[in-house]
């Protein structure tokens, strides 16, 4: 009933190490994107005029209530049509930081305002100036608190960048539509690109939880 | 009602209370029509033909919503034949092959490019039209030949004739950019996404006129393909129908006019060979 | 045969959507009763079904969406099945849901604190009665918000659907685009109607995390 053959895929792994390749990278500069839109709307919606929380506000639910694909579409397709042209790469980071720098603006806000008041006016009771509160009262705990969130949406992100095959990215989703293509062997070749994910994220999981257990070490410690 | 509605509206209840007619393995649906997919379809009234709707000039969709295009009047012209409806199923282009192997439809025109490699998954007919695999760009860019591609980004429909074609002949250095269907890449090429694009002749002309702002031409062929009809390997009565179905049309000029209008271009003779 | 951006283009987009939330109205009933399977394997004492429930939901939570509903749609057919677009996506976007509402009632009943439980053995509940007396009515108030919130993600994703070609909202937005060489207004309205569809539930998710508590329950939907 099933005949598989893996021989026409397998051949062509140097394609698919290159595809994973892509597919880390991008995920890991959006990711940097992310948390760069994301602390700068985060910080602005905690503002105390209701005009500059609005901004942030409307930029997180404009990209959380709409498919990332369709963004992807507006700045691949659309956005030549009105003067401004990115080719591929570039149109993918940024659509991909835009997308996830909407949830990352909410996991950085939940986390600062989870740091206990108590600690920023004990801070300052001590002495501290607000530059030094901020740095090493609010930002430690509130990356602390957001990590586990920002990981998640860290894989998350590698997994949506299987979409950007459908604006000629060559990530890994793309090499793998490419091979079934010309090998007619469809089933064998998502096996395997599937497979490859599940390694990705193994990895990047690791990699994070390695990386929690550094940055937020004090943490542990005081439990 | 158009074509699209009364496909969905058909295809809804269908797929709801098909699960089991689903779950039917199609090699034994195969085995039942092989040999009298004539007679299936003319006990069940309607001709289902698979064609990317996507892929103007062959299939698209016109300003009422409905199936249009070279390929799906060359299926209304069949159907008319043999006495039955037209059902038009939208398909894309990978899924060409399979839309037929699994019995989902009983033809394929779908600017089905004759290759060896398809053929031994599917049995084509005599040639529907004779195509050219072109590249396209602004008269502004200069790509007098296949070497003057280095350098370039040049946009492409994933795993098509075209891609085949453009993959082995283009120079080192030419950036090649893969889109999923023609859709996406006819929208790269006018959104200036790609600096010229590889496709169908036809299409290269339909594409210019629309949009003379960008002042498209055709640069250079890089390849020739005839393009056919796409049936079950194994159903010799059904293609013997076709082909002689499609040489009665050729020789009574019905064909002639939909290429005039469709493409702007007639082809002097359409090969045969089964 | 190319036209330019009007009403009756803007009316296909709209009808259109009628084949987004049949896909995603599939997903999540089949996802629901799929969810609970997972539960029920997942929470199991024996070794084997725990360990299908766990490697369903890593491999669905590990592997895009889009790899997925390509091998649903290709693997039907490798295997000689006649799969339309829409069924194709039904069995993958049904296994998805599966896997992260198991996922998010799995967290959700590992809310109820577990002196509930020991009061229950000392009170001499049986195992069974304890899970559906005690356990599972404490478990649906927290399950709720996350619940709803994931059907926002659940009408999002089946625009990933049009990429096989079924024709919902997105895929008709592409061949309207084709069409009539707008992308950008296009591609605008369709953005405008998913936002319709998936902000009144975004609210009511939140409107309800706030009513039925907040615990952080499962994978970060997003």
């Amino acid at each position: 009933m099933l005949s598989l053959d893996f021989s026409g895929t397998l051949a062509r792994w140097p394609e698919i190490a290159w595809g994973a390749w892509t597919t880390l990278w991008i995920a890991l500069v959006a990711m940097v994107g992310a948390l760069l839109i994301g602390a700068l709307a985060a910080w602005a919606a905690m503002a105390s005029r209701r005009a500059v929380r609005l901004v942030p506000q409307l930029y997180v639910e404009l990209f959380r209530n709409t498919p990332f694909l369709v963004q992807m579409y507006i700045v691949y397709f659309g956005l030549p049509s009105i003067g401004l042209r990115l080719t591929a790469y570039p149109a993918a980071l940024l659509a991909l930081s835009l997308y996830a720098g909407a949830y990352a603006t909410e996991i950085l806000r939940a986390g600062i305002e989870g740091v206990p008041p108590g600690q920023i006016e004990a801070a300052r009771a001590l002495g501290l100036s607000p530059l030094r509160t901020l740095r090493l009262v609010i930002l430690r705990q509130a990356l602390a608190a957001s990590f586990p969130a920002l990981a998640s949406q860290f894989v998350l992100v590698m997994l949506a960048s299987s979409l950007l095959s459908a604006i000629s990215v060559p990530e890994l989703t793309a090499v793998a539509n490419n091979i079934q293509g010309q090998t007619f062997r469809s089933f064998e070749a998502f096996l395997v690109a599937g497979a490859v994910y599940l390694a990705l994220t193994a990895l990047l999981r690791g990699a994070l939880g390695k990386l929690e257990r550094r940055v937020c070490a004090f943490q542990w410690a005081v439990r | 009602m158009g074509f699209s509605r009364r496909l969905w509206l058909g295809a809804a209840p269908a797929a709801a209370a098909g699960a089991a007619a689903l779950l039917r393995p199609a090699a034994a649906e195969a085995q039942v029509a092989a040999g009298s997919t004539i007679d299936t379809v003319v006990k069940r009234g309607t001709l289902q033909v698979g064609v990317s709707l996507g892929t103007p000039p062959f299939g698209i969709t016109n300003a009422s919503m409905e199936p249009d295009g070279y390929d799906v009047n060359i299926a209304k012209l069949l159907a008319q034949q043999l006495g039955v409806k037209l059902a038009v199923v939208d398909i894309v282009a990978a899924n060409r092959i399979p839309s037929l192997t699994t019995g989902k439809v009983d033809l394929v025109i779908s600017s089905f490019s004759i290759t060896a490699e398809r053929a031994k998954a599917i049995a084509y007919s005599n040639a529907v039209y004779v195509d050219q695999q072109v590249a396209i760009g602004p008269k502004a860019t200069a790509m007098p030949t296949i070497a003057s591609l280095a350098g370039k980004r040049i946009g492409v429909t994933r795993s098509t004739t075209n891609d085949i074609a453009l993959t082995k002949q283009a120079p080192p250095g030419t950036e090649i950019q893969r889109y999923d269907d023609d859709a996406s890449t006819n929208q790269a090429l006018l959104a200036g996404q790609v600096q010229g694009i590889v496709t169908s002749g036809a299409l290269a002309a339909a594409i210019a006129s629309r949009s003379p702002a960008l002042a498209l031409e055709t640069k250079f062929v890089v390849s020739e393909a005839p393009m056919a009809a796409g049936l079950r390997r194994d159903d010799l009565e059904w293609l013997h129908w076709v082909n002689t179905t499609l040489f009665i049309l050729w020789t009574n000029k019905q064909i002639q006019p939909l290429q005039q209008q469709w493409m702007g271009v007639v082809n002097s003779e359409l090969p045969r060979f089964g | 045969m190319f036209q330019t951006y009007g009403v009756v283009q803007a009316e296909y987009l709209v009808e259109a959507m009628r084949w987004t939330a049949s896909l995603a109205a599939i997903a999540m009933l089949g996802g629901a009763i799929g969810g609970a399977l997972m539960v029920v394997l997942r929470l199991s004492d024996a070794m084997i079904p725990r360990a299908i429930g766990g490697a369903v939901t890593y491999v669905a939570q590990g592997t895009p969406l889009l790899v997925q509903l390509f091998l649903a749609y290709f693997g039907a057919s490798a295997i000689g099945l006649d799969v339309p677009p829409l069924a194709a996506a039904a069995v993958a976007f049904t296994l998805w849901a599966s896997a992260f509402l198991g996922d998010i009632w799995c967290g959700a009943i590992e809310t109820v604190p577990k002196g509930q439980r020991e009061a229950g053995l000392a009170l001499g509940l049986r195992p069974r009665q304890l899970f559906w007396r005690v356990v599972l009515p404490q478990a649906v108030r927290p399950a709720i918000p996350p619940t709803v919130g994931f059907l926002v993600q659940v009408v999002k994703n089946t625009a990933i659907a049009s990429i096989i070609g079924f024709r919902e909202l997105t895929r008709a937005g592409q061949i309207v685009a084709n069409v009539t060489f707008q992308p950008m207004p296009v591609f605008l309205t369709v953005a405008v109607l998913y936002f319709a569809l998936c902000y009144p539930l975004s609210l009511a998710a939140r409107l309800l995390e706030r009513r039925l508590g907040s615990a952080r329950i499962g994978p970060i939907t997003v």
